[in-house]
């Protein structure tokens, strides 16, 4: 996208927009880096609020508690040093002093990071620098320490090293989009002489994409599927007419244009997306090659969903959506064919329906400029997700074989245990916050450091639930906040469940264990609340049915009446 | 392709309605910054690398400080797209 097109978005109305506010901060001019995050907002829906900071503030803005950067509470504050900028520092420094040049550049960046967490709750999106040879060493430059080229690279990499502890920053890879484009297209010489602006124009568009991405996934909004065509998509040809030994993957043909892509699509499910086949085919047909064929990189065991079958491809997702009990616009759909993608588009809308290239050996490099799967967290469990959902299909065919639902409950043998957030339970106690939309009362959302500052807080009770059954490990499948208001009440802050598991008694284990939790601490009321959104209407009755009594807007359970619910979950 | 001084200055009048979002800007040879509200620093940028894009050239940028008004910038332009 050009700049002068993506500009012609400033003129529409922002106001039904959820609103954002975002503080930017640069050591160049950042006018137009700010036109083109607010712009590209509009893209996905956002009204970014921007407070920009005068040229060159960052250490007045930053290290000043009472700057008008705090002053604008901003949720994001943007921090962008240009490495041309870095560049003239770097020359000024003393030759004996340039080999501990990252160290110094480093260690006022985490001073700039640990002073934002102290004065504000904002998250930092921090773009890396684009790694510039200024050609005096030339490529001999990787052997010497006090060259630019070591010490700009030695940046980048520190940055990701630091980040990591700071569970409140978020690195923008702005040199990777630059290795995607150029040099010569990130940067123009003329403009930034003139103008002091750093970046060249039409490269503003995909600084601002990584921006808005970032923020997309803080706020939730993430993929969590990528269902996959599989004729000409998957691989070269059509099984059903070719047959095995003629599908294109691996020497054949245009073979491994396609093995890139399934090499893709299983690194993402190595990451926790889930895969799904939605094929015209005749289910046999298309699941032999999974099975059989040697050169397939993806096997009948990394999709969590298979359908092929003669159906239009819209009911065919809507079935892959309501047996992953996930929303549409977590889902990705590719397909080689324009008629599909569009048939799709239009009665999916929420479905995000890429282009894709006419030449497969494309369709993976054209994917990565997409950036289709940003995340704002990453956990051990997301490993676990695609299991998770095989052994889920277990259950709804033993399922099956009861007609009572408390039979069926009692064979599951179901274990559970309420526990504190700990250390290991953190990320992905954050990582639910972000991202549960259905089975969550108040849509609050935490980064690690808020939970880890709840947990550690005295007048808050948290908890977290694993559970198990004979078919395997669900994980931590559900999530309390308590807060006690005073001795005598505790509001429920944040209830969230995993859709993996309703209907198995969870609920009312997770009420129980509330309510023993706050007797233990003398309280005598337990306080819910339920704040609809547009997507979590299925929990809008859940405090009615659990026995909670309507009190003005809110729900309250006396704890001095209360009994145990009924559920088969075994404490551990 | 070969272009007459009247011709560009029409050609940059539209990129300028469009860079500055205003429909109204009537360019003459004798026009400069000055009169035009919007035709500050940034937007002046801006311009520049509209008219580049549109023409397919380049200009020296040593050269854009010297320009007294939008026609010497139009003759500039000409010269640049004149074969050589």
């Amino acid at each position: 996208m050009l700049y002068c097109d993506l500009k012609k978005n400033l003129t529409k109305d922002f106001s039904p927009l959820p609103k954002r506010s975002l503080a930017l901060l640069g050591d160049s001019a950042t006018q137009f880096l700010a036109k083109a995050v607010k712009a590209y907002g509009y893209e996905e829906k956002f009204n970014f609020v921007i407070f920009e900071a005068d040229f060159d503030q960052l250490d007045r803005q930053i290290l000043d508690s009472e700057s008008e950067l705090y002053h604008s509470k901003p949720e994001y504050i943007v921090l962008y040093l240009a490495s041309e900028k870095l560049l003239d520092r770097f020359a000024a420094t003393a030759l004996e002093a340039r080999s501990g040049f990252a160290e110094q550049v480093v260690s006022e960046i985490r001073n700039w990071w640990d002073t934002v967490a102290r004065n504000s709750r904002a998250k930092i999106i921090q773009l890396n620098f684009i790694e510039v040879n200024d050609a005096i060493f030339g490529h001999f430059a990787a052997k010497v320490p006090s060259s630019f080229p070591f010490q700009i690279k030695k940046i980048n990499f520190e940055l990701m090293k630091l980040a990591q502890g700071h569970k409140n920053v978020f690195l923008a890879d702005v040199a990777g989009i630059a290795n995607q484009v150029g040099y010569a297209h990130s940067h123009d010489a003329r403009l930034y002489a003139t103008s002091k602006v750093a970046f060249a124009l039409d490269f503003l568009p995909q600084v601002a994409k990584a921006i808005t991405d970032i923020v997309k996934a803080i706020s939730g909004n993430v993929k969590k599927c990528l269902i996959l065509d599989l004729d000409n998509t998957v691989w070269g040809g059509v099984i059903g007419d070719d047959g095995m030994e003629s599908i294109q993957i691996g020497e054949l043909g245009m073979g491994h244009a396609f093995d890139k892509l399934q090499q893709w699509a299983k690194e993402l499910k190595r990451r926790g997306i889930i895969l799904a086949v939605c094929s015209k085919n005749e289910e046999a047909n298309a699941k032999k090659p999974f099975r059989e064929h040697p050169d397939m990189t993806l096997r009948l065991d990394d999709i969590a969903v298979f359908v092929a079958n003669w159906n239009n491809k819209a009911d065919n997702i809507k079935h892959i959506q309501a047996t992953l009990n996930i929303g549409f616009d977590s889902m990705v759909f590719l397909d080689d064919s324009p008629f599909e993608r569009d048939l799709v588009r239009e009665h999916l809308p929420m479905v995000t329906v890429p282009e894709l290239p006419e030449d497969p050996a494309l369709y993976v490099p054209h994917l990565c400029t997409l950036n289709l799967f940003e995340t704002a967290s990453f956990s051990d469990e997301d490993l676990q997700r695609t299991r998770q959902y095989q052994e889920e299909a277990a259950r709804v065919d033993l399922q099956k074989t009861f007609t009572n639902i408390d039979d069926y409950l009692i064979s599951l043998e179901m274990i559970s245990e309420a526990k504190p957030f700990d250390d290991f339970s953190l990320p992905r106690v954050a990582q639910l916050t972000q991202r549960s939309n259905q089975f969550n009362l108040r849509t609050i959302r935490y980064t690690e450091a808020d939970i880890d500052r709840l947990r550690k807080s005295e007048d808050c009770i948290t908890l977290s639930f694993h559970l198990e059954d004979k078919f395997g490990d669900h994980g931590l499948i559900g999530l309390i906040i308590l807060k006690q208001l005073d001795s005598a009440e505790a509001f429920i802050d944040t209830w969230i469940m995993s859709c993996r598991v309703l209907k198995r008694g969870v609920e009312e284990f997770i009420v129980n264990q509330m309510a023993r939790q706050a007797r233990d601490r003398g309280i005598q009321r337990l306080i819910g609340e339920y704040l609809p959104t547009p997507k979590n209407a299925m929990v809008k009755d859940l405090y009615a049915q659990m026995g909670f009594a309507p009190r003005n807007l809110r729900w309250e359970l006396d704890l001095s009446t209360f009994k145990d619910l009924k559920t088969f979950i075994r404490t551990k | 392709m070969i272009k007459t001084a009247e011709q560009v200055l029409v050609e940059v009048n539209r990129i300028m309605c469009d860079t500055f979002n205003n429909q109204t800007i009537q360019l003459k040879y004798e026009t400069t910054a000055r009169e035009i509200a919007e035709w500050d620093s940034l937007n002046h940028v801006e311009l520049v690398l509209a008219v580049e894009k549109h023409f397919k050239i380049r200009f020296n940028f040593a050269d854009l400080q010297k320009f007294k008004n939008v026609g010497e910038m139009c003759d500039n332009i000409v010269k640049k797209l004149a074969p050589n």
